[in-house]
């Protein structure tokens, strides 16, 4: 924690007089406020990321192009795989990249 | 009870005291201002009346104790005085007494600011403020508590505060004495025959102390009902933290009680509104919040009549403060964007109350003034809003043309300039009138300010729009199109000059037909052209326009003058034109016009012809300029010399002193020399060219040292505070050339000189002699210092003391630098007195001062060994006020660092067995700065520091928990990859738990700590402890968890591809990543 940051903690901290009730009110609603904000922000940055209603479906596409992005730039892990599958580096890769557009297969449907 | 009873008798005699010292000084104020005569009928029955009102409060009940008590305070208050300014002063002790005055009262000012204290200063300068003020002329300066003095409040804030301290301090009514005196013993006295109570006005608001910034003649409130009851709690609203007199002008409906069922819907909503906007503009920040967003929820509900009716004289009201006036701009803007067409019956209503914004003095008036408009335009649409503004082009009212027009520059801005452009182009032709027209052309220049280089795509279009003007017959609207012009020209540099090839022939023939204002226009124009021409172009147009501009020399008009410079510096900045030309055409000339007496006199004239001349020496070169303008260093004509100072300051720290020949060399010096000891005010400019000029010659100032020491050491002892201070300054500024030239000599007897000054009792003046003496420290060294370093640290010392923010700073860098530097020359014991001073220094006020401070312990402890030093600060951690603890840990940390962690740790750790949560914090804290600092060190310590931790992440007090997560965090950043992963893991432990911690700054260390240890122990383990909470039932559990895996994701997003779990396929999809199970 920077210096600044100590210092507008106390502040706040001696100068908000709330009484309780509205204490867990404000913060849980600013949290939200901020959490939800950020995380919106953050998605767009990162489409891999996920929040509380991210389902299994989901987080399994995520990782699964991460996985074809991180083979195809790590150029040892792809000439393993082509040799495991006696195929040529550049069909590998083709294949992974085309893997990327539905690799878990049809999305499920989401349960509101 | 009988106690308690004095005491109150004794406030209130204060309270009398103060009053009738404040008559006194009213008293004086009146005899400056009525007649004499009048004065003397006040004051006697003013005195008259107090003293008697004054015994008979003084032979009350039990008159042996009050008089006991009393006469202790009372005949205490001179001593006290006198004794509390020796302690003070003893860190000066060569104060001569005479000389006291001024500065002790400034002092105790900052130390004891009682009430008993301030009679004896106003019995002893009973004159008016300002005067007082002028005896010490300085003082003031960097102060943070303003001297009494001048205490005019300034801001509407402090005038009521004022006006609530004399509703306090108001005369008793009868009845009020009537409860407070017992019924018999006691008779009331007729008022003197001759008193007649004041009562024509302005007098009276003389005698009152309101605030006398109040212009011209106020007539002050005399209904105490609305003065003094204003009501704490609105209903319907709650309590709002304050509710000021003028609020209830518009506020003033909520506050009548009427039975909320007999009212209409329409009055319903008006009231509704109303408390929106006061929660609003009063209410603290959740309730601010939840009131705009209700009210921009509910905006269309409303609708904007209602609404506009209520916030629109809010926002005109006159004593609308800058924080309320954002908050109702906020309104507007959210209100805006949900009523969207909704609003286009009020665009016309909004700007009239909006565009006066546009021109506000401040700036912050301005900008929301345009965010308005901007919003509004973009709601009700450009139609609309030109629509509105149509008839106001035309407006017989100036004013009203300049708001408008300004005001179509932010349409412009808003709705971008293509569509505005058609627009335009017919009014800057319009044929119905000439303030059409005026008002078109001033639309383009309003845009070019507004949107800078935004124009440059449409730059051919708008000088085309416009370039018609610059041949209306119309005088008025000649000179706006080439201001224009101007503005455009000025907005594309350095591109676009094709886009004014129109407009070249026009504007230069032009300034061969025009005079005066018209003139001055074009010429305006012109000079922002040619910096953006090529430079063949630039130097023939520039030669075309000289002829009229070294014309125009002669003008007596201030604006022409002031144009004409502006024109010469963009002409001489250009490429194009050559020095010879400049040296032979325009020097002569401008000299012999700007460069006299006259122009030194008006302050921009003044700027404009340094700056100019500047320019011009760009060109020319230092000695063409220098070499005309030294003589005059010795002008009798004080402004004029120092226009030639700040001139050859400013040209020579931009182009050196190699130009400058051995003849010239001294003249200068001497010229200069000259200048510096005739001024009468002190002013930086002097200084700064001293100093200048000397660094600037290097070694060849050596011949001149002598006399410029002797010019010094006579001005340290002159009698002028400003005089020493500045001499003192000098001396910091030429330290290194003094070194350079060898002169070591003459810097040990300044060195000695300024020891001997010490003494000196304004701080200013010492705060600079202190830093004179560092600059020679500084550059002769420790070992060859005079006087030497031990016997100059122990007069230090003291100084240490002073509350003076500029004698601080200065000492303690001193100080801190002979600890640095030179620490062995001072015995240990010296050191530690130090120590004990440099506490109270954390208190300082000034963050410089702090870090010197701390940093400073630093070096003490390096010098002298970190075991006293750390107990001193140890201790230090027990007091209660936290910035001071604050600096304590840092300090500790530092202490640390310098003198290696293991010397400390012991004695820090043990600290941490104090059962006092302040303690245990700041050895929390003090370990966190610790292992921040001192990195990859740290994995020797970790282990030690382990199960200090592992009890503060357990504790029960947050905060605790906080600092430990903070400290786990630096320490793991510290020793990334050096093998110290089992002691993490298990912290890693400790820390997990608190991720559900709800407290912002918690949660926000706990989240620090878990990112850090991802690093050092990598992020597999982190995903491990992840993936339990990832799809919890419970959706808090699931927030905090995925908030985990989103920053666990950002960190370490490749590396993880190993590590996340295998899946199963279901039947409908396959989650297996089979390609990691391949085999070879």
């Amino acid at each position: 924690m920077t210096y600044t940051q100590y210092v507008s903690r106390s502040k706040k901290k001696t100068i908000k007089i709330v009484p309780i009730c509205f204490v867990e009110n404000i913060i849980t609603q600013m949290d939200r406020f901020n959490l939800n904000s950020q995380l919106e922000h953050l998605q767009s940055k990162y489409v891999g990321t996920g929040h509380a209603d991210t389902n299994k479906f989901e987080w399994m596409v995520n990782q699964h192009r991460d996985s074809y992005a991180s083979y195809i730039g790590h150029h040892a892990l792809i000439s393993y795989f082509s040799v495991a599958q006696n195929e040529s580096i550049a069909r590998v890769k083709f294949e992974f990249v085309e893997k990327m557009l539905q690799p878990c297969g049809m999305p499920v449907p989401r349960d509101e | 009870m009988r106690e308690v009873e004095i005491e109150k008798e004794e406030q209130r005699i204060k309270r009398k005291i103060e009053e009738k010292k404040r008559e006194e000084q009213q008293k004086a104020k009146e005899s400056s201002t009525t007649s004499i005569a009048s004065t003397i009928s006040t004051s006697t029955s003013l005195s008259s009346s107090s003293l008697s009102e004054k015994k008979r409060r003084w032979d009350m009940e039990t008159p042996t104790i009050e008089d006991t008590k009393s006469s202790s305070e009372w005949s205490r208050t001179d001593d006290e005085t006198s004794s509390v300014s020796k302690s003070r002063w003893d860190e000066t002790p060569r104060t001569t007494d005479d000389e006291m005055d001024t500065p002790r009262k400034r002092s105790r000012w900052d130390v004891t600011p009682q009430v008993s204290t301030k009679k004896s200063r106003w019995d002893e300068t009973p004159t008016h403020p300002t005067v007082q003020m002028g005896a010490t002329p300085v003082g003031n300066l960097g102060l943070l508590t303003p001297t009494p003095g001048h205490l005019v409040p300034m801001t509407p804030e402090a005038q009521r505060w004022e006006k609530d301290l004399d509703a306090r301090n108001r005369p008793l009514s009868d009845e009020e004495l009537d409860a407070m005196f017992p019924p018999t013993g006691y008779k009331i006295l007729e008022p003197p025959a001759g008193y007649v109570p004041i009562r024509t006005p302005a007098r009276k608001l003389m005698a009152t102390p309101t605030p006398m910034a109040a212009d011209g003649f106020v007539m002050l409130e005399e209904d105490r009902n609305q003065t003094y009851d204003l009501p704490a709690e609105i209903p319907g609203v709650g309590n709002l933290p304050f509710f000021k007199q003028e609020d209830m002008q518009h506020f003033g409906k909520l506050l009548d009680d009427k039975d909320e069922s007999e009212l209409s819907v329409e009055e319903l909503k008006e009231r509704k509104i109303m408390r929106l906007l006061l929660k609003i503009k009063n209410g603290t920040p959740p309730m601010r919040k939840t009131a705009l967003r209700q009210i921009t929820d509910k905006a269309r509900d409303f609708g904007a009549g209602p609404l506009f009716n209520q916030i629109l004289p809010l926002l005109m009201s006159q004593n609308l403060e800058d924080q309320e006036r954002h908050l109702l701009v906020k309104v507007i803007d959210r209100i805006l964007y949900k009523l969207d067409a909704l609003v286009r019956p009020y665009v016309h209503k909004i700007l009239v109350v909006i565009e006066p914004l546009l021109i506000d003095e401040d700036y912050f008036a301005r900008c929301e003034g345009r965010e308005i408009i901007s919003n509004l335009s973009k709601a009700a649409g450009l139609p609309t809003m030109i629509a509105t503004m149509r008839p106001d082009i035309d407006h017989v009212d100036e004013y009203v043309r300049n708001t408008t027009a300004r005001a179509f520059s932010v349409v412009a801005s808003a709705h971008g300039i293509p569509a505005l452009l058609p627009f335009l182009k017919a009014v800057c032709k319009s044929k119905k009138s000439w303030q059409a027209r005026h008002t078109g052309i001033k639309i383009v220049q309003q845009i070019a300010i507004l949107m800078g280089c935004a124009v440059l795509p449409h730059l051919k279009n708008l000088v085309e729009a416009i370039a018609h003007g610059l041949e209306d017959e119309q005088q008025k609207v000649r000179t706006i199109t080439a201001l224009a012009i101007a503005a455009l020209a000025e907005a594309a540099a350095p591109y676009g000059i094709e886009s004014f090839d129109s407009v070249l022939k026009p504007l230069w023939t032009g300034i061969r037909k025009h005079r005066g204002k018209g003139l001055a226009a074009f010429l305006k124009a012109i000079g922002y052209i040619i910096p953006l021409m090529d430079a063949e172009y630039a130097n023939y147009y520039t030669k075309e326009v000289m002829i009229i501009l070294i014309r125009e020399f002669q003008s007596p008009d201030e604006e022409m003058k002031k144009i004409v410079l502006k024109v010469v510096k963009q002409c001489a900045a250009t490429d194009g034109v050559q020095p010879q030309y400049i040296k032979e055409e325009i020097l002569p000339e401008f000299f012999k016009n700007f460069w006299v007496r006259r122009m030194a006199l008006d302050r921009r004239n003044y700027r404009q012809v340094v700056e100019t001349t500047v320019e011009l020496a760009q060109k020319v070169g230092v000695t063409e300029i220098v070499g005309r303008i030294v003589e005059d260093l010795k002008d009798e004509s004080e402004p004029y010399r120092k226009m030639v100072m700040e001139t050859v300051e400013k040209v020579v720290s931009q182009l050196g002193a190699a130009d400058i020949d051995t003849r010239l060399e001294e003249v200068l010096i001497d010229g200069i020399l000259y200048a510096f000891q005739e001024q009468t005010v002190e002013d930086i400019v002097m200084l700064n060219g001293f100093g200048t000029v000397v660094n600037a010659l290097g070694l060849r100032v050596k011949p001149y040292l002598q006399q410029i020491t002797s010019t010094i050491l006579w001005r340290l002892n002159n009698k002028s505070a400003k005089v020493r201070q500045q001499a003192a300054d000098l001396i910091s500024r030429i330290a290194v050339v003094m070194k350079t030239c060898g002169e070591e000599k003459l810097m040990g007897h300044l060195g000695v000189v300024l020891y001997e000054y010490l003494g000196e009792e304004y701080p200013e003046v010492l705060g600079s002699i202190l830093g004179g003496l560092k600059s020679i420290v500084n550059v002769i060294g420790m070992s060859s210092m005079t006087p030497p370093i031990k016997d100059l640290l122990p007069r230090l010392t003291p100084i240490l003391k002073n509350r003076h923010e500029k004698v601080q700073e200065s000492c303690i860098d001193l100080v801190g630098r002979i600890a640095d530097r030179g620490a062995e020359f001072v015995s240990a014991r010296e050191w530690m007195r130090i120590c004990f001073e440099l506490l109270d220094m954390l208190k300082a006020h000034k963050k410089g001062i702090r870090r010197a401070t701390v940093n400073t312990f630093g070096y003490i402890a390096k010098a002298i060994g970190p075991q006293d030093v750390l107990a001193t600060l140890l201790n230090n951690l027990k007091v209660q006020e936290r910035q001071n603890r604050v600096c304590t840990t840092v300090a500790i940390a530092i202490v640390a660092e310098t003198c290696a962690p293991f010397t400390v740790l012991p004695a820090l750790m043990n600290e941490y067995r104090v059962p006092e949560l302040n303690v245990q914090n700041g050895v929390l804290k003090s370990l966190s700065f610790l292992f921040e600092y001192i990195g990859e060190m740290g994995k020797d310590y970790i282990y030690a520091v382990t199960p200090l931790l592992e009890d503060a992440l357990m504790d029960r007090d947050l905060v605790h928990r906080q600092t430990a997560c903070t400290t786990v965090k630096h320490m793991s950043l510290g020793v990334f990859g050096l093998g110290c992963e089992d002691a993490l893991l298990h912290l890693l432990n400790y820390v997990w738990p608190n991720i559900f911690e709800t407290s912002p700054h918690v949660i926000n260390a706990v989240m620090e700590a878990i990112e850090g240890l991802r690093v050092a122990i990598g992020p597999a383990t982190v995903l491990q402890y992840t993936l339990q909470g990832l799809f919890h039932p419970a959706r808090k559990v699931r927030e905090i968890y995925w908030k985990i895996y989103n920053n666990l994701y950002i960190g370490a997003q490749d590396a993880l591809i190993p590590y996340y779990p295998r899946i199963e396929d279901d039947e409908r999809n396959n989650y297996e990543r089979y390609e990691l199970s391949m085999w070879l």
